[in-house]
């Protein structure tokens, strides 16, 4: 550290005690004889004490009154929305699972039963189920089609995207949040790693279904902890989705059910 | 975490309205002026905290005992006070007739009517003024940094987990801060003396 561009660099460390002993001893060595360097000191030296001695301020009046108020409403607003005891015993989740597939089997039965050719004979229309249980990709759209309109987002894919300095050490933490913030069961989280692979920008998707009900308190969370500016929502082109919008429609025994994808992107 | 702290929380984690409120009684106040010292106006800083707290309360039950808890209240205030700044930008180019009213003279009235009392400030005389007028000039990044580091206080490393980014990152930033901190004050002062 020989010249003043040098210790410009290193001048704050050492007003906060943050330099190692061999650069601090450098540091000073200079500005003993650096006259400029130590004028430039003691001006910043000065500024941070103006800073340091800057009041504090006191809380305006009726603070204490109007937050009080104010999470009484928050409160009350939480507890208009608890459901009666039945729906929070913890096999609600189950006994609804098994409902919402009872519901499944008896709307398919319904759709396989509905006479699609009025002036054809009862035989034949065995034919056509048949035929239209052919292909895996035919058999979703009609569960799709069978779906009470409720899940008219039953399309629904979302992308979240959170801007970071650091993709790679953000990724457990996301995974932490969705688990936490997410629906009925373990969320099947897909890493898209190789998928969408670390663009040049260092992104990393995770893919993952959640209750729609979730999601806005999953997006709270993530405001919170990553800030609101940085923190952007998206429709995407369902294109690729579809594949796995099918198998998780499969495999799932929920109704209502959004696709999330979390793109991290470097800040 | 205290004992006290830590039986307050988790009643908070349960929506104890009264245990919330103990538990942020001390922090309140460095809230506020964190939020005072950005936004530079004394209506919108108590608005903006009483904002940060409602927040606080609604995702305490997401918060893990293994990190603090003052770094994690703090982050989520910057977080909210940087949101704010950068809406207000935006809403800045959309009303042009506003713009110049809501430029410099607005916050600098405001900043001077918190000023402590008419014997400190004849004493220091213009130069706590001068300072924060100075540190509402600068941009929301410095700003941050300098309210963090020389008003409020606060370590490296708990500036670095505030604004969740890395250490070197904000050393510099540090650095660079208080050099436009330092540049405004130059060029006020030439103006002072002219």
């Amino acid at each position: 550290m020989k010249n003043c561009s040098e210790i410009k660099e290193f001048i704050s460390l050492y007003i906060d005690d943050e330099l190692e002993p061999d650069k601090r001893k450098e540091l000073e060595e200079h500005i003993d004889s650096c006259g400029v360097c130590r004028n430039e000191l003691n001006e910043l030296m000065r500024i941070i004490g103006l800073c340091r001695n800057i009041a504090v301020v006191e809380l305006p009046g009726n603070f204490r009154i109007d937050l009080h108020q104010k999470l009484l409403e928050v409160q009350g607003h939480a507890e208009g929305t608890v459901k009666p005891v039945f729906f929070r015993t913890k096999y609600f989740k189950l006994f609804s699972s098994v409902a919402a597939v009872f519901l499944l089997i008896f709307l398919l039965k319904g759709f396989f039963s509905f006479d699609l050719f009025p002036n054809e004979k009862a035989s034949e229309s065995s034919d056509r189920i048949d035929m239209m249980a052919e292909s895996p990709a035919q058999d979703s759209a009609q569960m799709k089609a069978a779906l009470p309109d409720s899940a008219g987002n039953e399309n629904s894919f979302s992308s979240i995207t959170i801007a970071v300095d650091d993709p790679d050490s953000q990724i457990e933490i996301i995974k932490a949040i969705v688990l936490e913030n997410s629906g009925l069961k373990q969320p099947s989280i897909q890493l898209n790693e190789t998928e969408t692979g670390q663009t040049e920008e260092g992104s990393i998707s995770l893919l993952f279904d959640i209750l729609n009900t979730q999601m806005s308190a999953f997006i709270d969370v993530l405001n919170t902890e990553y800030g609101q500016s940085n923190v952007q929502q998206g429709a995407v082109i369902a294109e690729d989705m579809t594949m796995t919008m099918e198998d998780l429609l499969k495999q799932s025994d929920t109704l209502d059910i959004t696709i999330v994808e979390v793109i991290l992107k470097k800040k | 975490m205290s004992d006290r702290d830590k039986n307050l929380l988790e009643r908070a984690k349960s929506s104890d309205i009264s245990a919330f409120e103990q538990l942020i009684e001390s922090y309140q106040i460095k809230i506020f002026n964190l939020a005072l010292r950005m936004l530079g106006n004394y209506d919108d800083a108590g608005d903006l905290t009483q904002e940060v707290l409602i927040r606080i309360y609604k995702s305490i039950k997401n918060f893990k005992e293994q990190s603090s808890f003052s770094t994690w209240i703090y982050r989520i205030t910057t977080n909210v006070c940087l949101d704010e700044i950068r809406k207000r930008k935006n809403m800045k180019v959309i009303s042009l007739d506003e713009e110049i009213k809501l430029d410099d003279g607005d916050i600098k009235r405001q900043v001077e009517s918190d000023e402590p009392s008419p014997e400190e400030a004849a004493e220091t005389g213009d130069l706590k003024k001068v300072v924060n007028d100075a540190i509402a000039r600068l941009s929301e990044e410095h700003r941050i940094v300098i309210v963090l580091r020389d008003i409020q206080g606060f370590s490296y490393e708990e500036i670095a987990e505030m604004l969740k980014c890395p250490d070197g990152t904000v050393k510099s930033r540090i650095n660079r801060a208080r050099q436009a901190l330092k540049n405004i004050l130059v060029s006020e002062r030439e103006l002072l003396f002219e």
